[in-house]
Parts: C-alpha cells; sequence; structure tokens
C-alpha cells in the first residue's frame, strides 16, 4: 500500500514553526526568570513574548485553515446519463461521491471490451484509489442515470485522510476491498 | 529521511533542549562558591520557578512527541489538543509566571547594578562602609533588608510599582541601546514622601535623640513637598561630578 505517502499533513511545516517560535519565546522566558538582566529583559520583553504570541498565532492559523478547508473542499456537479466523470488513463485528482443517481465503473480492454466493474449508488464513493497510488485512472466511470455527484480535490482529500481518522479508517477499509 | 530516523532526530532535539534549559540554572549553581551569607530565598518564588521550568520542559515534551510520534495524525483530535497544550495552553501561564517571577528578580540591587557605566558610582557608594551618605548609611545598618534601591525608587501601591517598572524599561532600553546621557539624574525632583512609608511613626522619627523637637512639622512639610529630608540630612549619593561619564 502507498499508504505513508499520503499520510503526511500538508501543514506540518507550520505546526513545526509553531513549535519552534513557542519554545524559543518559552526559553527567553526561563532565562529572564532565572537571570534578570537588561539584555535578558530585553530579549524576553522585546523579543520572547512575541515569538510565544506568534507562535499561538500560527497554531490558530493552523486550525483555521484546516476548518476553512474542510468547509470549501468539497464542491457538487450533476452529469447526464452516459456522460463520463473520468476515463481510463486520466490522472487521478479527485474522489468522488454519488449523491443522487448511479455510477457506472467500466473498464476498457481492446480485447475484451467493456466490462462493468460495479453499479455505485447514493452514498458510495469513487475515485480513490488513483489518488492514494498516484497512479492513471484504472476504469472510466460514468453516469448510468441522471446523477449528481460530490467531488473532493487532492490537497483537500489529503488533509480529510490525515485529519479525520473516521474517514481515513472508511476509506482503507473499502480500499483493502476493492483491491 | 526513514521515520526512524525522523524519530531519533526530535528525540535528540528534545534532549538536547531539555539540556538547554536547564543550563542558565546550573550556571548559577556554579557560581556561588564559597560561604556568601544571603537572605533566605522566597518560598513562592522558588516554587514558582520551579514550575515554570517544569510546564517548559512539559511543553518540550508534549510538542516534540507529537512531532515525532504522530506526524501521520497530527491535527487529528486527540494530537490537535496535545499541540494545544503544548502550544497555547503551558506556555501563556508559563511566560506571565516568568515574567512575574523576572520582574520580582529585577528588583534586586545586583540588577540594579547590572548597568554597569551609570550604576556603579552609586551602589559602590553604598556599600562603601565609610560613606556617610543616606544610601551608604540605610544600607550598612541593613535598614533596608533587601531590594536596596527598589525600596526607595518606587512610590506606593500598584501605580508606583507599575511607574517604577515603566521607568526601569526605559532605563534598559537606553543602556542596551546605550542612548543614555552621563551623568544619570532623576527625571524629576525625588518623592520624599517615600522615606515616609519606614520613618513615619518610628520613634527615631516622632523625637529625634538629639533634639527630640527637630521634626516638629516636618511631616506636614514633607507630606506638602515643602520640605526635603536633605534639606537637613546627609545626600543619598555622590554629587553629580563624582558619577559616571559614559565611556
Amino acid at each position: 500500500m502507498t499508504h505513508v505517502a499520503m499520510t503526511h499533513y500538508p501543514r506540518t511545516k507550520w505546526l513545526v514553526l509553531a513549535g519552534a517560535l513557542g519554545l524559543l519565546g518559552q526559553l527567553s522566558a526561563v532565562i529572564f526568570m532565572l537571570e534578570a538582566t537588561p539584555y535578558t529583559t530585553i530579549i524576553f520583553i522585546g523579543g520572547g513574548m512575541g515569538l510565544i504570541l506568534l507562535g499561538i498565532l500560527v497554531f490558530a492559523w493552523v486550525v483555521y485553515r484546516d476548518a476553512k478547508a474542510r468547509a470549501e473542499s468539497i464542491s457538487s456537479k450533476t452529469f447526464t446519463a452516459g456522460e463520463a466523470i473520468f476515463r481510463q488513463g486520466d490522472p487521478g485528482d479527485k474522489i468522488y461521491i454519488v449523491k443522487k443517481g448511479e455510477i457506472e465503473i467500466v473498464r476498457e480492454d481492446k480485447e475484451k471490451g467493456e466490462q462493468v466493474l460495479a453499479r455505485l449508488r447514493d452514498g458510495e464513493y469513487f475515485g480513490e484509489m488513483a489518488l492514494l497510488t498516484a497512479a492513471p485512472r484504472n476504469a472510466t466511470a460514468r453516469a448510468g442515470t441522471k446523477t449528481e455527484v460530490l467531488s473532493i480535490d487532492r490537497e483537500d482529500f489529503q488533509a480529510l485522510f490525515s485529519g479525520i481518522p473516521a474517514f481515513r479508517s472508511s476509506i482503507e477499509a473499502v480500499v483493502k476491498q476493492r483491491s | 529521511m526513514s521515520k526512524t530516523r525522523s524519530r531519533l532526530v526530535w528525540i535528540f532535539a528534545f534532549l538536547t533542549s531539555v539540556l538547554l534549559s536547564w543550563l542558565p540554572l546550573l550556571a548559577r549553581v556554579a557560581e556561588q562558591e564559597g560561604f556568601v551569607f544571603e537572605q533566605p530565598e522566597d518560598v513562592i518564588m522558588h516554587w514558582a520557578e520551579r514550575a515554570c521550568i517544569l510546564i517548559f520542559i512539559a511543553s518540550i515534551l508534549l510538542i516534540t512527541y507529537v512531532l515525532a510520534f504522530r506526524r501521520d495524525r497530527l491535527m487529528t483530535g486527540g494530537t490537535k489538543w496535545l499541540l494545544f497544550f503544548g502550544l497555547v495552553v503551558l506556555p501563556l501561564p508559563a511566560a506571565f509566571l516568568s515574567a512575574g517571577v523576572g520582574m520580582e528578580g529585577s528588583k534586586a540591587t545586583e540588577f540594579c547594578q547590572s548597568c554597569h557605566e551609570p550604576m556603579d558610582p552609586f551602589v559602590d557608594d553604598m556599600m562603601d562602609r565609610e560613606s556617610d551618605l543616606l544610601a551608604a548609611v540605610h544600607y550598612r545598618n541593613k535598614l533596608i533588608q533587601t531590594e536596596h534601591c527598589w525600596n526607595c525608587h518606587s512610590d506606593y501601591g500598584i501605580s508606583g510599582t507599575a511607574e517604577a517598572k515603566m521607568t526601569g524599561l526605559i532605563h534598559i532600553y537606553k543602556y542596551t541601546t546605550n542612548t543614555w546621557n552621563a551623568p544619570i539624574q532623576l527625571y524629576s525632583d525625588y518623592k520624599w514622601t517615600i522615606c515616609l512609608e519606614c520613618h513615619a511613626g518610628s520613634g527615631y522619627f516622632e523625637s529625634p535623640r538629639n533634639d527630640p523637637e527637630a521634626h516638629d512639622g516636618v511631616l506636614e512639610g514633607v507630606m506638602s513637598g515643602e520640605y526635603a529630608c536633605t534639606d537637613c540630612h546627609e545626600t543619598s549619593h555622590p554629587p553629580r561630578e563624582e558619577r559616571s561619564t559614559k565611556p
């Protein structure tokens, strides 16, 4: 499985920065506390307190970006019967969820012709394999009827995958089943 | 970088940080050679110091643990709370507590003297056993137990403390940026009512030994600003011409 690559949290470097700022600020506070001199006072009052507050602000920004990304991560689109959502061999950049309707997952083989692998209905999702393996789509997805589909792009999927344990376990269970 | 190697790097960073956090304390212990009589340490300050250091270490521990061992679950429910504790809940009170302890420590005479060039003439004279100036008499006879500069140069109450601290910050700024003017002097006339904090009501003040009526009307005069203690007594510190010139 290629899950390790997908579990990297996109804003890790910001959290490392927040941690470094907070710890540096605290270190200056401890030094000022243990050895109050004009210079340690200036370093703590003029810099250390600011670093602690900056670390907290960076952390708050990460929390805000996460919340915003979750709110904006899902978009909706309606497909007519027979219309393709993606085709076999396309690069994988989104995961899809069937909101209302039916999706056919079709494998196109030169020798065997079209082969319907699955029919997905309301609440089921597809397209996750290409995101997890970074490989091209291994099948075509097309609407069986007029179908409304929700989509989540790669970055948001990564954030959800690493940020919401329930979402992650659900995806992992389905991937295990499908592979 | 492999996961194990990455964790080892974080553990090394953690241990280094813990060691660094204790260095200032160890350095201070190493300085205390031989027997030196000092006032007993303030119990509250003693434990506040230790609490701050422990909180600091707890912060390092939490942040390092999360970044080293829960990197694949960053910002998930539990990990987010650990980070919240490591970055917000622990550092904020620790910073305020450290600031409080440090501010209390900055009342010490040694702190005032750490601005050597401007302050040395004042502190040297105060500690001179031959000096008859007021500060030296108070110091020599332990009329003020600790924080000698602070006790005479901070006014009553919270506003007096805040004003003295603000003035102190200005002094620190001027000293560290080398923008102070020599010889140093007070911004405004000294408030002689500060002396009354200890002297008013005392037997010697009400009825001085050599001349029991010498202080008649002095309390009212000092309160109204009409009299200064140095109208009759020695000055507190060396005169302007004996103070430092800027190097």
